[in-house]
């Protein structure tokens, strides 16, 4: 290599270096100014808040303004609803003052020069106030509220949204570069700031819109909970419009329904896929390299209310489309790390399914939670966190698990010793059933007695679950007949109280041989809710928090825990 | 716009006997024809005057008759409800339409679950007839049996229908076998006396439709099951259609959502459109009321132009 040549790679070296140094102390400067601005806001917002009025005004200059504004505050038909009925504060902003325009008014009123407009923004409940003011009489010509909807945004909130938007890592990772702020214009509409809808927060929302070649990249930002909901991009001029709902449910269906996603650690390899009404569904599972799970989903979630005899739901979960479930994924799937004493001792898959409304009554929503320990131990676990349509009902979701292998048995413990099972059949975990002195109720085992002992739940997970009341059945694993291993449609009713769960369909009218063959167990636990102040379980209620509505949940997890029969011997 | 809370499927409670019309180019346009069906008044312990068609009852599935406590307001008090051992035929059910005899067109419609609604059955428009009260199977639609097989096939069949009182004739919009790739709906026009076919449209999910006369043309507007828009294409005198479509005007982005779809179009006296949209992602809903918004448009002819009507 010529001394030329070296030299122009060590200058460009360095120039990279430079660059490099430039390009992140800006993007640290920008990073620091974003800081800046959330942190007065959040400062603002608990500062207007404590202060019992809780209306972030509009800092004024011009008196005729100011005093526009000050009269509509002082209206107490403006301001009803900044307070809940109980007294607690809403977060509300005064988002615009200015000159009405004619056609703002109303029918014999003209404009004098001194009738002034004046919206606020209630975060709370999501509602935009009006007040129409003549600062010429002091006085307040009318008050006007509109339910579900935001007025335009101030210019201090827009330029917070861009902030957020042109520092957010899924919008530096979609461009390949940080935006300016001035890029955010969509020459189009003349305006920053495409307004947006964010249907299932029910939040502020606005959508800066970046244009690269000949496509947009439309940046949800969340003006309530200040943070980036996510990304889309579109062609330029297409008219379908962007939304939270949208971009959630795009999202869900590219990368989670329509393609099988890999896990793989130095224990476990598994797939995971969202099916269209069967939950997540884990298949392919592996434990140092060995199948042990065909694969593991969640068939129905029965839901009754004892005090309406045969009233309830049976609800499936699954993709936000083109599915058949009502109760739907709307964030991808979660890894976890599981750490006990500070360790790590395995990982969680957790996916959450809602439905719109929800913690609002007959609104659901469930979670599955899928655990894998380092030392073979799994669970498949599943839990709702309410509300649903009373406080007299009982969750039965039916999960199904497929394992692996074509000699498998199965076996219960009775009083002292292991009975192992002839034919397809089903159990109800109750006061009579027993356990070896490990808390094992069942275990599924191959000739040389591999396979996996399973620790029925009596409220020792440490989730806050108080036991199941289960019903296991066993079933044959059939190679040529579809019994579940594709998308189960609902397979049972709501309401049934007894073994009819649908898992049964199976099993009867002819009970086969489960010995030595592939074998399915259906698992289906019966979760009681509870409202009771202090006891609340399968539950959510709605709270207030900084000014805006929070909810509260009260999970109640269910499931066994499968523990490897060769670890224990 | 007008947004209020909505049963998924309304009831229909304005069960009229005479006919309303309005005319274009000298024309008498018939936009209602509905008539009362006759087996109301012969139902025992119900008010006919205060009766309603109800397709959302919680608790009994199917297609219901209740009798409200204020006819005004579909949500009131039921004082009675009847239903006759066929209108569970169907399994849940949606939107309906009644016919200047009194007769009752209905489609399945799955709500929470499948359970009752296997998708092959999705296909088939039920007759309640006028006189006696059966629920029977009217005609089972055609469609391509190897879409309804996979992993992401939507539950849903027939999602629309609308009664010509024009010519008596059916209009109805299937989405079966959509999946989120391909459009696979269909828009039939049938006879439903005698049960002809009189024309398909493939390739096309619509969900609300309706006939419309539009100058001199008549065309069959329809709402896309995917956005917003609302298209139409002609109909030839022989009810067949012709020609290519065309968009006509969009709901995308306006109402309380942003994302609502046309569900439902009405014709006013004043010869407006009351276009009636909700959220529809193909997939099932919560036991829970949907959010509906109503939108009027006005055509003009003269120009060819819609334009909202706030």
């Amino acid at each position: 290599m010529s001394l030329l040549n070296r030299l122009n790679r060590i200058l460009k070296f360095r120039y990279c270096i430079i660059f490099f140094f430039c390009c992140s102390l800006t993007i640290s400067f920008a990073q620091s100014k974003l800081d800046s601005l959330l942190n007065n806001r959040r400062n603002d917002i608990q500062t207007v808040l404590k202060s019992g009025f809780p209306i972030l005004e509009l800092k004024l200059t011009d008196p005729k303004l100011h005093l526009a504004q000050a009269l509509a505050i002082s209206n107490f038909q403006f301001i009803v609803n900044c307070k809940t009925p109980m007294g607690e504060s809403l977060l509300n902003e005064i988002f615009a003052v200015y000159p009405a325009r004619q056609s703002e008014l109303p029918a014999g009123i003209d404009q004098n020069g001194n009738i002034y407009r004046v919206e606020m923004y209630n975060y709370g409940y999501n509602l935009s106030s009006i007040c129409l003011v003549d600062i010429g009489e002091n006085k307040v010509l009318k008050v006007n509220t509109i339910p579900n909807s935001q007025p335009d945004i101030p210019e201090h909130l827009k330029i917070l949204a861009l902030e957020i938007a042109c520092n957010s890592a899924e919008v530096l990772k979609e461009l390949s570069y940080k935006p300016e702020n001035s890029e955010a214009l969509m020459a189009s509409t003349k305006t920053a700031l495409n307004r947006t809808k964010c249907e299932r927060s029910l939040h502020l929302c606005v959508a800066p819109t970046f244009v690269k070649d000949n496509k947009a990249l439309w940046a949800i930002v969340d003006l309530t909970d200040l943070k980036l909901v996510g990304t889309r991009w579109t062609n330029v001029g297409h008219s379908e419009g962007i939304s939270e709902r949208r971009i959630q449910n795009a999202k869900i269906m590219e990368c989670y329904c329509l393609k099988d996603s890999l896990y793989k650690d130095e224990n476990w390899r598994f797939k995971f896929t969202l099916t269209s009404s069967d939950g997540l569904r884990i298949s392919e599972v592996y434990y140092k390299n060995n199948l042990v799970i065909n694969s593991m989903k969640l068939v129905d979630w029965h839901v009754s209310y004892s005090n309406s005899d045969g009233f309830g739901y049976s609800d499936a979960i699954g993709c936000p489309m083109f599915s058949q479930s009502a109760v739907v994924a709307i964030d991808p799937p979660r890894k976890i790390d599981i750490v006990e004493n500070g360790k790590k001792i395995g990982i969680a898959i957790e996916q959450n399914y809602f439905s719109e409304g929800w913690p609002a009554p007959c609104n659901y929503n469930y979670l599955q939670r899928f655990e894998f320990y380092n030392n073979g131990r799994f669970r498949p676990a599943f839990g709702s966190l309410g509300r649903g349509c009373g406080n007299d009902g009982t969750y039965r979701p039916v999960s199904r698990i497929a394992f692996a292998g074509e000699q498998n048995s199965f076996a219960e413990w009775d009083i002292n010793k292991w009975k192992t099972w002839q034919k397809e059949n089903w159990r109800l975990q109750d006061i009579l059933s027993t356990y070896t002195p490990e808390g094992f109720q069942y275990k599924i085992y191959d000739p040389k007695d591999n396979g996996y002992y399973i620790e029925a739940n009596r409220g020792q997970f440490h989730d806050g679950g108080r036991g199941d009341n289960a019903y296991t059945y066993v079933t044959v694993h059939h190679v040529d007949k579809d019994e579940g291993d594709t998308d189960l449609i609902t397979i049972g009713p709501c309401c049934n109280t007894d073994f009819h769960q649908g898992p049964d369909k199976f099993i009867y009218p002819d009970q086969e041989n489960i010995n030595n063959t592939g074998l399915v167990i259906w698992y289906v636990p019966q979760l009681k809710n509870d409202d009771t102040s202090g006891k609340e379980y399968c539950w959510a209620q709605s709270y207030y928090e900084s000014g805006v509505i929070k909810s509260k949940i009260f999970p109640c997890m269910s499931g066994p825990m499968f523990v490897p029969i060769i670890q224990n011997h | 716009m007008i947004s209020f809370l909505f049963s998924w499927y309304p009831l229909v409670y304005a069960i009229l006997l005479n006919i309303h019309a309005y005319e274009i180019n000298d024309k008498k346009v018939i936009f209602d024809c509905r008539a009362k069906p006759a087996f109301i008044d012969q139902i025992k312990g119900i008010d006919g005057s205060r009766a309603a068609i109800s397709t959302t009852e919680l608790r009994m599935g199917g297609l219901v008759l209740v009798e409200l406590e204020y006819p005004q307001f579909p949500n009131s008090k039921r004082i009675h409800s009847y239903q006759h051992e066929s209108w569970k035929m169907a399994g849940n059910v949606g939107p309906f339409v009644i016919d200047h005899l009194g007769n009752i067109f209905i489609v399945p419609s799955p709500k929470v679950n499948v359970l009752e609604n296997p998708i092959k059955d999705q296909n088939t428009i039920y007759e309640v007839n006028s006189n006696t009260g059966i629920m029977k199977p009217l005609i089972s639609l055609p469609y391509d049996t190897s879409k309804i097989s996979g992993n992401f096939i939507n539950p849903f069949g027939l999602i629309g229908i609308s009664f010509d009182c024009d010519d008596y004739t059916l209009f109805a919009s299937s989405v079966l076998g959509s999946t989120p790739e391909k459009e696979n709906g269909m828009i039939y026009h049938l006879n439903p006396y005698t049960k002809e076919v009189i024309s398909v449209k493939k390739d096309i999910d619509a969900f609300g439709l309706i006939s419309f006369q539009m100058g001199t043309e008549k065309r069959l507007l329809y709402g896309l099951a995917r956005t917003g828009d609302v298209y139409s294409m002609l109909i030839n005198n022989k009810g067949k259609f012709i020609g290519e479509v065309r968009k006509e005007f969009s709901i995308e982005g306006k109402g309380e959502r942003g994302d609502d779809k046309v569900r439902k179009f009405k014709i006013t006296r004043e010869g407006d459109l009351e276009v009636y949209g909700l959220q529809f992602y193909y997939n099932l809903t919560a036991p829970t009321e949907k959010q509906e918004s109503k939108y009027v448009f006005r055509y003009d002819a003269a120009i060819q132009k819609w334009t909202e009507v706030k």
